[in-house]
This record gives C-alpha cells, sequence and structure tokens, in this order.
C-alpha cells in the first residue's frame, strides 16, 4: 500500500502564551479521500489544518509526508506545502494579488517553477474553477462564492494531492454552496483528497464517508460517520447533533443502529421499508 | 456584504473604477505614464499660461474621447484638486499693502487687500500651470489600473521592498476601508454619533479596533502566504498591453507640438 499523503504522531502543540490546543494527534489521510472534521470552535481544527502544511511547528511528534519526517528545512516544507494546500476560512485574508490571474500565480511562481509552466497551470486552475474570464479582474470586485473560487484555484494551480479547506461553506449561500460541493466532486474526481472542516452536519453527511471529531484539542473520533452520528455519548461531548435526514429516518423507525447521511441512501432505505412491510 | 462593498465610493476608488473600463486600457502603461510625466514636467517647468491651459484642454480631450469618460464624471473627479487650486490661488491673488492700490482694493484693519496686475497675472498662471499639472496626472491614472502602474515602477528599477508595500496597501486599502464601513454602520446603529462629543470618541474607539483587528488579519495573512511557499518576495503573473508603434508615435508628435508650443510662446526662437 502507498505511505499515506500525510501523517501526524502523537502530534502536541500549544500556541505561546496559550493553553495546548492539540494533544497528542495520530491521524493519517490517504490518497484521494474524502474527510470532514468536526468540532466546535477552538477544539483543534485549524491548528490541525495549520500543523498538516507546516506554518506551525509540532511541539511534540512527528509529522510525516508520503512515509519521509518532514524537518523545519526549506526543502522539506517546500515539498510539504506542495503537496498539501490549505484554503483558508476567510478568503479575503488569503487574497494578495490585485488581479484574479496574478493571484492564482503566486504559489506556482513561489514554487520556482519556469514563467512558461505557471502560466499553463494558471490558466488550467482558472478554467476548472470557471474563473477564465475573470483573469484579469480585480478580486475585490467579486463576489463571495466566486473569492472562495479564486482561494481555491490558487491551491489547484499548485497541483497539490491533499487540500484542506476550513469552514469552506460558512460564508456562502446556499446556491454558492451547491456550487462547492460541484466543485469538491470534481477535485475528488481527480484523484485530489480533501479534507474539510465544517459546523454544518448536513453538508458533512453529504460530503464524506469518514469523519474526524475534535474536542478540546483531542482527537476524539476517527471513524465512519455513520459510527460517529450513531454513537450519542460522543456526540454530546463534541457538541454535534445528527443531520436532519438521519434524524427524520430515526423519526420515522427507531431503534436501528444506523440511518441513511445522504439523499440516495435515503431513498435507498425508502425502498427497503416498503419491501420489509 | 456591506453597503458600498461592491462599488466602493470616493474619488480615489472611482478613479480605480474608470481605469479598468477605460478606452485606453490596451495602451502600454509604459507609454501612457512616460508620456503623463513627460508632459507633466513640460507644463511645470514652462510656467506659462497658453501652455498651461494648452495641456489641460488636451489631456481634458484625451480622457474624454480616447478614454471614454464622461464629462460629468471628470467634473466630479475635478472638485477635489479644484477647491485647494482655489484657495491657495486667492492667497496669491490677494497682496496686503499699506496703501490702497492696483486693480481692486479694500481696506482690512489698518492695511488694504488689494489684486494687482502682477498678483492677477501670477495667480492666473499658477492656475492653469497647476490645472494642466492636474489634469496629466488624472490622464494617467483614470487609464492606467494600479496593478498596471506598479508593474512599471517594477521594470523601472524601483526597489523591491516599495513595490511590495505598494501592492499590499492597495490590496489591504479595499479590506480596511470596508471594516471601517461596518464598524461605522454599526456604532451609528448604537447612535454612536449623536453629538459632537460622542462622535469623536466614536471615531476614536473605531480607529483603535481597526488597528487591533489589521494587526490580526495581518498574522493570518501572513499564515496563508506562507501555505503558499512565500519565501520574502512577491512574485506574480503580470500581463501588461505591448508598446504598439502607432501609441508611441501618436505621444511623440503630442510632445514635439507642446515643446514647439512653449518654445514659441517663450520667443526663443
Amino acid at each position: 500500500m502507498d505511505a499515506p499523503i500525510i501523517q501526524l504522531e502523537n502530534v502536541s502543540y500549544a500556541y505561546p502564551d496559550g493553553p495546548m490546543a492539540v494533544k497528542n494527534l495520530s491521524v493519517s489521510i490517504g490518497k484521494g479521500e474524502r474527510v470532514a472534521v468536526l468540532g466546535r470552535n477552538g477544539a483543534g481544527k485549524s491548528t490541525f489544518f495549520l500543523l498538516c502544511n507546516g506554518i506551525l511547528e509540532p511541539g511534540e511528534g512527528t509529522l510525516f509526508c508520503g512515509g519521509q519526517p518532514v524537518t523545519r528545512k526549506k526543502k522539506d516544507l517546500l515539498e510539504l506545502r506542495r503537496r498539501v494546500g490549505i484554503v483558508f476560512q476567510e478568503a479575503e485574508n488569503q487574497i494578495l494579488a490585485v488581479t484574479v490571474e496574478g493571484e492564482v500565480s503566486f504559489g506556482p511562481m513561489n514554487l520556482g517553477l519556469p514563467l512558461q509552466e505557471v502560466e499553463k497551470r494558471t490558466g488550467e486552475a482558472l478554467s476548472s474553477m470557471g474563473l477564465h474570464d475573470y483573469a484579469q479582474r480585480s478580486p475585490q470586485f467579486l463576489s463571495g462564492g466566486e473569492k472562495k473560487r479564486v482561494t481555491i484555484a490558487d491551491i489547484l494551480a499548485m497541483e497539490p494531492e491533499l487540500i484542506l479547506l476550513d469552514e469552506p461553506t460558512s460564508s456562502l449561500d446556499p446556491e454558492n454552496v451547491t456550487r462547492l460541493e460541484e466543485t469538491l466532486d470534481q477535485l475528488s474526481e481527480a484523484g485530489i483528497a480533501l479534507v474539510v472542516s465544517t459546523h454544518d452536519v448536513d453538508f458533512a453527511a453529504r460530503f464524506a464517508a469518514r469523519g474526524l471529531v475534535f474536542s478540546h484539542g483531542r482527537l476524539i473520533a476517527d471513524d465512519s460517520l455513520a459510527h460517529i452520528f450513531s454513537d450519542s455519548a460522543l456526540l454530546e461531548q463534541a457538541s454535534l447533533r445528527k443531520p436532519w435526514l438521519w434524524q427524520a429516518a430515526e423519526a420515522a423507525r427507531p431503534g436501528e443502529s444506523a440511518y441513511p447521511l445522504t439523499m440516495d441512501q435515503y431513498r435507498q432505505w425508502l425502498k427497503q421499508s416498503v419491501v420489509s412491510r | 456584504m456591506a453597503r458600498g462593498h461592491n462599488h466602493p465610493s470616493g474619488s480615489t476608488l472611482m478613479l480605480d473604477t474608470l481605469a479598468a473600463h477605460n478606452g485606453l486600457l490596451n495602451v502600454s502603461p509604459m507609454v501612457k505614464t512616460a508620456f503623463c510625466v513627460v508632459c507633466l514636467v513640460l507644463c511645470v517647468s514652462a510656467a506659462d499660461l497658453a501652455v498651461g491651459i494648452f495641456v489641460a484642454v488636451s489631456m481634458v480631450l484625451i480622457m474624454w474621447l480616447l478614454g471614454k469618460i464622461s464629462l460629468h464624471k471628470l467634473l466630479h473627479l475635478l472638485r477635489i484638486p479644484l477647491a485647494f487650486l482655489i484657495v491657495s490661488c486667492a492667497v496669491i491673488l490677494l497682496e496686503l499693502t499699506p496703501e490702497p492700490m492696483g486693480l481692486w482694493h479694500i481696506p482690512f484693519g489698518s492695511r488694504n487687500l488689494c489684486i494687482t496686475k502682477e498678483s492677477l497675472r501670477h495667480a492666473v498662471t499658477l492656475f492653469f500651470q497647476a490645472m494642466g499639472a492636474v489634469f496629466c496626472l488624472y490622464a494617467l491614472s483614470s487609464s492606467t489600473p494600479v496593478p498596471q502602474l506598479i508593474d512599471v515602477f517594477r521594470r523601472c528599477h524601483v526597489p523591491e521592498l516599495v513595490i511590495e508595500l505598494m501592492y499590499l496597501i492597495y490590496r489591504y486599502l479595499f479590506l480596511l476601508l470596508d471594516v471601517q464601513q461596518k464598524l461605522t454602520i454599526a456604532a451609528s446603529a448604537r447612535l454612536g454619533y449623536s453629538g459632537l462629543k460622542r462622535s469623536a470618541t466614536t471615531a476614536g474607539r473605531i480607529s483603535g479596533t481597526l488597528l487591533a483587528s489589521s494587526f490580526r488579519r495581518s498574522s493570518q495573512c501572513y499564515d496563508a502566504m506562507e501555505s503558499r511557499c512565500y519565501d520574502g518576495k512577491l512574485r506574480f503573473l503580470s500581463h501588461m498591453p505591448p508598446v504598439q508603434t502607432v501609441h508611441a508615435l501618436a505621444a511623440g508628435v503630442y510632445v514635439l507640438v507642446l515643446v514647439g508650443f512653449i518654445v514659441v510662446r517663450k520667443g526663443w526662437l
């Protein structure tokens, strides 16, 4: 089996003058996976992301990228950041350049690629996010959904194997959330692993099969979402609720061990209930 | 999103919008910058009424006919520099003398406030000289988006630090304005602007909050830059319209005409 893209082993991190933000964290993300990261504010989700990208240095423990331990050497960090990209929660904090094209080219330029390659990658990233006509526009004149797509194109242009998205749905309207989900599907099809932190359990249920639950800096569950949502004690500890679809199905037929998470599963589940009668 | 987020008001931001939709957008910014700077220098150093009028009028014509900016918008742009000019020219126009003299005078305390022929000539010349210069700069800034202008500076080997500061200031200016606008709305919703004293306190508090949020934001921005392998140098792809012979030629012809006009006015021939 291939080495996981990223693996954390007993990693702890405390912010300067702050309490432990992440305690004894061990987790690995493999190629092409889709993972939802759940937990309340300040549970350690964002710190986890910053650790995965080498922005923060683990106080204890080791970070592996493609099976190799990551040191603080520039070469290692460059390689890590090329393979693992973060789409930050606030697009405004990520967008740097004054044209969309310049913005998307920032990552590839920093990778030291030849100009031709930078142009090619920038063009491709813009096209796949449907932003080709916006290349010369100023990012500040774009809508929220468009800005989010620019920030995804930013990372895409670096051709990563894993993209971490920090609460991507938090500032989007429902229409743009739907578009985002299509975009994520498209990225998955391209073989890119996706880790998405979110407070929206309905979105998480649609998006992923595997979930990571954080609470007070600890990873308290790394399991299938079906297992996570059937564990009431766990949900209470992390103050999560069950997805509406799950709750609706549970109300109709209480006592089962697991319920549907996606609309497709729900249809299947309905058919079963008809058959069983 | 806050009011005006997509269409910021105020004249700096208006220039930005004008530049983005200007008729001269595909002219090389190098040509535009060189042209406007040369005209500006000629206009200021000639210090001549007719030259000032000539430059001002031709720049207005360029912005209106070639840049496709409506005269109404040009007039709107002119308000702020015009106010400055009128005030400063009025100071030069009026002289304080012991005796009433000149074209017009009124007593002012124990002395007299006069307009002499000399001061009138001086003030009018200065006014049009400055107008010519102002329109030169407007012609540049209304037709060249800031990113392109920064690129021109980069090619002229302005130090990298200055270039990066210009980029970041330009980029975050809009964010800061947006935050400031939201804070102001939130403060006035809680009656923070009723009365002069309270307005002052509120404005002070908003500035403080703005500073704090800038610090917070800057560290987040730095994280985001680092995650994309930032290593101390800002590099972006940029597309600059290439220099076209026609444009360079037209600019050259205009400058020659202007030089000729100055020579004739100065009686150097």
